[in-house]
């Protein structure tokens, strides 16, 4: 039986799994939440090895009570949280990944709250899946330069192992 | 480094197994684990940080725990995508940016 494809979704890949977002992107819309429905059923169904560091679930929460505040059901924000919260994704804990993620923002200028999913996806030797490019001050531009196995759901279709 | 133990030993008839690492951190052993599970038809549960176990020749192991991805497993996977899915389509679609701040 082959390895598996190891991968650390960013929040931005997460959330349009689980809540309807469309995206416009260099002047074109597209559907977010069909490209991300493919890596959340790779991680589902163990077709990948999923790890992101713990603040995904913090920073999942809190968009996801946003939504509630933009005309989501709080009852179905809050079954959508239990199936993210179902998902076998490995949560990396801050200690594993303290070191990369400050070397990361000291020598590299990653932002600090990014800084932690691109150390994660370094120490895992993981693919990172970020939504845009642009995303968060062109955070996927910086993290390109340091790990090469970053991808773009505008860019990159996720193709299922 | 390596899985040097793996409980129990007929682990082909089990659906569960206990996997000892050699490895020098959490985190290799964690790794180690993971490949032995994906090679076997096997994924760890999650765990951040794995038992510590002394053998009798006094070396410090890891110990992790896996599944075996059985059908059931993956038909349940199958069956709650489509939930997650049927849920997000009664939901407003949001559109954005990418720009924005999220």
């Amino acid at each position: 039986m082959p390895k598996r494809r190891r991968i650390v979704p960013d929040n931005s890949v997460m959330i349009p799994a689980f809540f309807p977002e469309e995206i416009i992107y260099r002047d074109n819309r597209f559907d977010a939440s069909k490209r991300a429905e493919r890596i959340a059923d790779a991680i589902r169904g163990t077709s990948v090895d999923a790890y992101a560091p713990d603040q995904l679930v913090y920073e999942f929460t809190k968009v996801a009570r946003r939504k509630t505040t933009e005309g989501a059901r709080v009852e179905d924000a809050t079954g959508q949280l239990h199936w993210f919260r179902a998902l076998p994704i490995r949560l990396v804990s801050v200690p594993e990944i303290e070191d990369k993620a400050w070397t990361l923002m000291t020598e590299h200028a990653i932002p600090p709250p990014d800084s932690w999913y691109l150390a994660c996806a370094m120490i895992q030797k993981a693919e990172l899946w970020i939504l845009s490019r642009e995303e968060r001050d062109h955070f996927g531009d910086h993290a390109l330069a340091v790990h090469q196995q970053v991808f773009f759901l505008t860019e990159h279709q996720f193709d299922k192992p | 480094m390596a899985i040097v133990k793996v409980d129990p030993e007929d682990w082909k008839t089990s659906n569960t197994v206990q996997l000892d690492s050699d490895a020098p951190s959490n985190r290799e052993a964690l790794l180690e684990i993971d490949e032995w599970a994906a090679e076997h038809g096997f994924a760890r549960v999650n765990e951040h940080w794995l038992r510590r176990i002394i053998t009798q020749d006094r070396c410090w192991l890891f110990r992790g725990v896996c599944y075996r991805l059985t059908p059931e497993e993956q038909t349940s996977a199958q069956a709650a995508g489509r939930a997650a899915a049927d849920a997000r389509g009664k939901m407003p679609t949001a559109s954005r940016r990418v720009d924005d701040d999220r």
